[in-house]
């Protein structure tokens, strides 16, 4: 049998074995404590090896403890046939190119029934069976680079995805859509927006917070924007493309260096941080909110620069740091650290020394703010002095995920430090901004009468 | 006015009928958040809004489920109404769920075994999809607690197939045209469903088995009471029909005529569809419909399309359920599916318009005069969806009656209309945001010590007592069961008497206007123990038990020595005797049996309940034969 008794271990293992059904098998079982009849399912390998799990003819599941079994007879096999309808994507030669790279994530997923979780699935006909409207907005073509959960991906990944871009610009795509998980969608953000420069077309990420498995998903409407916004925006950046408000009214473009998730499991959890997003895209609009995008070319030129020094992190300082911290990360061979640093840029004193070592053996070391919002200003205060004066170097306000990403980009393009700095200190598709604007940092604060009027006016 | 229902030979028509009952649970916070469960905003603004769109997503087996395509073909925008007391990003489908609150999986364990159910060994939650809106996740999360129990109604058991606990809806706030409003305030409170076999047989037996189920639930004491915190769902179906749901019927009185009204409607489809083929028509038939100009009629909407459904001439107006027609069975559709709500939503044929304006349209559609037109109008793609859905159910009537969920009809009483089509098992997967939850063996053992005497284990035990199976029930269900218990045990009055007095005669004052209810166990205990004892005769029980109803502070045997209704001694019964056989009345009749009936009535009145007639008679045929007959009674 080809799923034989997976994730059954111990007791029930033996109950399943002793009466000869296996998972998928649809039985009568008697128990000490009445009749049940329904499909055995997998059992999830991190539950106890106490319950076999039934599915109830009504669609109900329920554990029943294995030593309750008395007999078990097997009337029949269901195996569950998890398939989205699939069917092949309309052709139009009226409507633009998109490319869909898949990477895995909830944009696209089915159930797994070892562990009981949502697992990333990703072919072009399922896509087009679970939302038919991509057809009316682009002739669609789907390519799974590889499937994994948003936290597993690596520099490998990251360059393979910048490849995967480049080889696509040259066959003549008029965009690009990449489908992601979202919780680590921003440092890709950043890694494709110096791993792929002078792109021509509009490289959107696009993800969802509601797996697509759920009637509530906004996966079918994030990918519909996303490839909207492939297919016709003007901006030729590497953007991130979802949700601006929880209900299902828009989105928006932000900026792959200056966007953050958020919040854990809100829909809009990606904001623009320190600045404001490039566009809103509503069901029937597409609304500039800034004119300074690098616009779209109609050649194929494109420079990928896909290189990444995975000796570089991110060190998040807290008051009473110890220094053996940063003595650690140069032992294991570290070679660029971003800190976020407190306030303006600041570590304690206590951690002075550790750095100075750190840097006289030639490690290259940054500070960001970890208040995510605001420039690093290290001429403020002796502290932030000090710290120039060892040769810690200010990030303005690139936000720490975009600076790691950066520097090791940076250090993986070159060893000369002086170069990384150079590299690290001119802005590149706005990681680092020379003016903050009044609306960049609008984080409205419930409970006060004006904002509550506001809410009780637009749906959130 | 209330149509008429026909009474109906419901053996013949082989009723079947089941009923999901939900009771909210009176626990301090919500099912998966730590909102706390509290009643209702009403039609107060909301703090804040939200508006979401539901698609159809795929269960664990890989198929779409019927219902969900239906709501998905509705494209509602969903509004809903949040609340900063009670609304969190929980409920907002922001935020996945917290752990199951326990207080209420230990409700749910409690009344599954008060309903007999053994409970499941470990609790699996699952995602049932709701496409209409009522819940933003688009499903609710639902868990079997219990399973296989079983309710005494009448003489019969209808069994319970299972016990959920869930998540409640969101309550509706107004439905109109594309645009729907839920208030989250009542979404996620917990929430169990008690599902029984459809073993019920008649209307009345349905109404019973809910007020039985409702009962045994509030034994837990720990569930919501007042307006909306209980509410249930009717199944019903005839031979040769199908399972309709009739959905969230407010009060428990309506249920019997709402199920003699499905089983009418059921019938006459089948009816219906024997006419379909006396007339020799087919599904397969041509059934189309085209765009049109707009008849003499003054017609809004910027659509107007006429269907054509062949052979149908005459039928539309066929009765289909008390009041209704099958033309109402289409607008129901039409209403639902293409959000055409504004009444009338077409007209047809059959009915309205001048037979000229009819002429016209069949010459221009080439319809024969057998042939039936419905026409409709509205937004381009709503007119369009209607179009198809009344052709859809017009071909549905081949097969009998369709699958589907209904809804009360407030204003026609045992009427409903369609909601939507009866969802099944495809609509079901795993919550993968929650893990199982074993049942610990010690948590139900201690929830059976509570309640050592179960409806089920009871009533077997009164039927061993030899008191009849309905007689059985009625006292399981009379909330009077423990007071019986302890009477039974202590005192020596037979188990039929005191079973009936405790049933029959104290629902018979009831309904005569006595406050029974007032009178607790305690007061009521004391009164049938004087009975027991001797001390007070069942004749004198009722003036007694008015006045303990009348007066909360009263007890029986005050109220008992205060009248005098204690039973006569001996000789104030001889007394009472001699003067009953000295009533001018009684002497006036000469033939002695009617002459003793007289003479018993005298005295059983003059008695006040002091004796029964019983005890009376010796002593009175004595007296009579007596006077009658003097050689008989040598004394004299």
């Amino acid at each position: 049998m080809p799923d034989g008794r997976k994730g059954y271990r111990g007791v029930a293992l033996r109950k399943l074995e002793e009466w000869d059904v296996a998972v998928w098998a649809d039985v009568e079982v008697d128990t000490d404590r009445g009749s049940f009849r329904g499909v055995i399912l997998p059992r999830a390998e991190t539950e106890d090896d106490l319950h076999v799990v039934l599915k109830l003819q009504h669609g109900y599941n329920l554990g029943v403890r294995a030593d309750r079994i008395r007999r078990m007879h097997q009337v029949a096999r269901k195996e569950a046939a998890y398939k989205i309808p699939e069917k092949e994507f309309p052709f139009d030669s009226g409507r633009p190119r998109v490319k869909l790279l898949g990477t895995g994530g909830t944009i696209a997923s089915r159930l797994d029934y070892r562990t009981g979780a949502v697992i990333p699935a990703f072919t072009p006909g399922e896509l087009y069976g679970a939302v038919p409207e991509l057809a009316d907005v682009c002739n669609l073509e789907t390519e799974k680079l590889f499937g994994i959960f948003s936290e597993n991906m690596t520099s490998k990944e990251w360059i393979a995805i910048a490849k995967a871009i480049g080889r696509e610009i040259e066959r003549g795509v008029d965009g690009i859509v990449i489908g992601h998980g979202t919780d680590t969608m921003h440092y890709t953000g950043a890694a494709l927006s110096y791993m792929v420069q002078r792109s021509p077309v509009p490289i959107i990420l696009v993800g969802s917070q509601r797996s697509s498995d759920r009637p509530s998903s906004d996966a079918a409407l994030n990918l519909r924007n996303a490839v909207r916004a492939a297919a016709y925006s003007d901006a030729a950046e590497v953007m991130v493309c979802m949700f601006g408000t929880t209900s299902d009214r828009w989105a928006l473009l932000h900026r792959g260096t200056r966007v953050r998730k958020m919040h854990s499991s809100y829909r809009s959890t990606f904001r623009t941080i320190g600045d404001v997003p490039i566009a809103r895209i509503t069901p029937e609009s597409f609304e500039p909110i800034r004119t300074d995008y690098t616009p779209r070319r109609r050649d194929r030129e494109v420079e990928i620069d896909a290189v990444f020094e995975d000796k570089c992190t991110i060190l998040y300082y807290y008051p009473n740091m110890q220094p053996d911290v940063v003595d650690a990360l140069v032992g294991a061979g570290y070679r660029g650290i971003v800190i976020a640093g407190t306030g303006l840029g600041h570590v304690n004193r206590a951690l002075f020394p550790a750095i100075e070592r750190a840097i006289a053996k030639g490690v290259a070391i940054y500070m960001t703010v970890q208040t995510l919002w605001g420039y690093t200003q290290m001429h403020v205060y002796d502290t932030g002095r000090d710290l120039i004066h060892m040769g810690v170097v200010g990030c303005g306000n690139m936000i720490p995920e975009t600076a790691f990403i950066k520097l090791g980009w940076a250090l993986g393009k070159t060893r000369d430090l002086d170069e990384v700095r150079r590299i690290m200190l001119t802005p590149i598709a706005g990681d680092l901004t020379d003016r903050e604007p009044f609306d960049g940092y609008v984080v409205l604060q419930g409970g006060l009468p004006e904002v509550e009027a506001f809410l009780r006016q637009h749906p959130l | 006015m209330a149509p008429q229902i026909p009474q109906l030979d419901y053996e013949a028509l082989g009723l079947m009928a089941g009923v999901e009952i939900h009771q909210q649970l009176a626990t301090r916070s919500k099912l998966f958040c730590r909102c706390p469960v509290r009643v209702s905003h009403g039609d107060s603004p909301a703090d804040a809004e939200l508006i979401r769109h539901m698609r159809p997503t795929l269960s664990e087996m890989g198929a779409y489920d019927g219902t969900a395509l239906m709501e998905f073909r509705t494209r509602k925008n969903v509004h809903y109404l949040l609340y900063r007391d009670n609304v969190c990003t929980y409920e907002m489908d922001d935020t996945p769920p917290f752990p199951l609150n326990r207080e209420a999986l230990e409700v749910a364990l409690e009344a599954a075994l008060l309903l007999g159910c053994e409970p499941v060994d470990e609790v699996h939650v699952s995602r049932k999809q709701y496409l209409d809106g009522s819940i933003p996740t688009g499903f609710q999360r639902t868990a079997i607690v219990g399973a296989q129990g079983w309710v005494p109604v009448g003489s019969r058991r209808i069994r319970i197939a299972w016990l959920t606990l869930e998540e409640d809806s969101c309550r509706e706030r107004g439905d109109r045209r594309h645009e729907i409003y839920f208030a989250a305030d009542r979404l996620g409170t917990p929430l169990i469903e008690v599902i029984t076999h459809p073993d019920c047989r008649t209307p009345d037996e349905v109404g019973a088995t809910v007020a039985a189920i409702a009962r045994a639930v509030r034994l837990t004491g720990r569930v919501r009471r007042g307006a909306g915190a209980a509410r249930q769902d009717v199944n019903v179906s005839i031979r040769g029909g199908t399972r309709v749901e009739i959905k969230g019927v407010p009060r428990i009185g309506s249920i019997p005529r709402l199920v003699a009204g499905e089983a009418l409607r059921q019938r006459d489809l089948l009816d219906l569809r024997e006419e379909l083929g006396r007339r020799a028509m087919r599904p397969d038939d041509s059934y189309s419909f085209s765009p049109i100009t707009r008849p003499g009629t003054d017609v809004p909407g910027p659509l107007c399309m006429a269907v054509r459904l062949p052979g149908w001439a005459g039928l539309l107006l066929r009765r289909v359920g008390p009041g209704r027609t099958f033309a109402d069975e289409i607008s129901g559709r039409v209403r639902v599916v293409a959000c055409l709500d504004d009444r009338p939503n077409l007209f047809h044929s059959d009915g309205g318009s001048s037979a000229a304006d009819w002429a016209a349209l069949r010459r221009t559609l080439g319809a024969e005069d057998g042939d039936a037109l419905v026409v409709t109008w509205g937004d381009e793609r709503d007119t369009r969806t209607a179009a198809e859905e009344i052709v859809a159910r017009a071909r549905e009537a081949f097969a009998g009656v369709p699958s589907e969920t209904r809804q009360v009809l407030a204003a026609l009483p045992g009427a409903t209309d369609f909601e939507r089509i009866l969802p099944g098992a495809d609509r079901m997967y795993p919550d993968t945001d929650t893990p199982p939850t074993a049942i610990r063996a010690d948590t139900v053992e201690t929830l059976r010590a509570a309640h050592p005497t179960l409806p089920g284990p009871r009533w077997e035990r009164y039927r061993a007592l030899g008191l009849s199976a309905e007689l059985s029930s009625s006292l399981v269900r009379s909330g009077r069961a423990s007071l019986f218990d302890r009477l039974h045990s202590g005192t020596r009055l037979a188990p039929g008497l005191l079973a009936s007095l405790l049933t029959d005669w104290l629902t018979g004052l009831a309904r005569g206007g006595v406050e029974t209810g007032a009178v607790d166990d305690d007061r009521l205990g004391e009164l049938l123990a004087l009975v027991a004892s001797g001390e007070l005769c069942r004749t004198a029980l009722e003036p007694v038990l008015r006045e303990l109803a009348a007066d909360p502070d009263a007890r029986a045997r005050e109220i008992v020595e205060r009248h005098g209704l204690q039973p006569m001694t001996a000789k104030e019964l001889d007394a009472l005797c001699r003067a009953a056989a000295a009533d001018p009345e009684v002497r006036s009749i000469a033939e002695p049996a009617r002459r003793l009936r007289q003479a018993t009535g005298v005295a059983v009145r003059r008695a006040a309940g002091r004796t029964d007639g019983a005890r009376l008679l010796p002593t009175l045929e004595t007296i009579l034969i007596g006077d009658t007959h003097p050689i008989a009674n040598p004394s004299r």
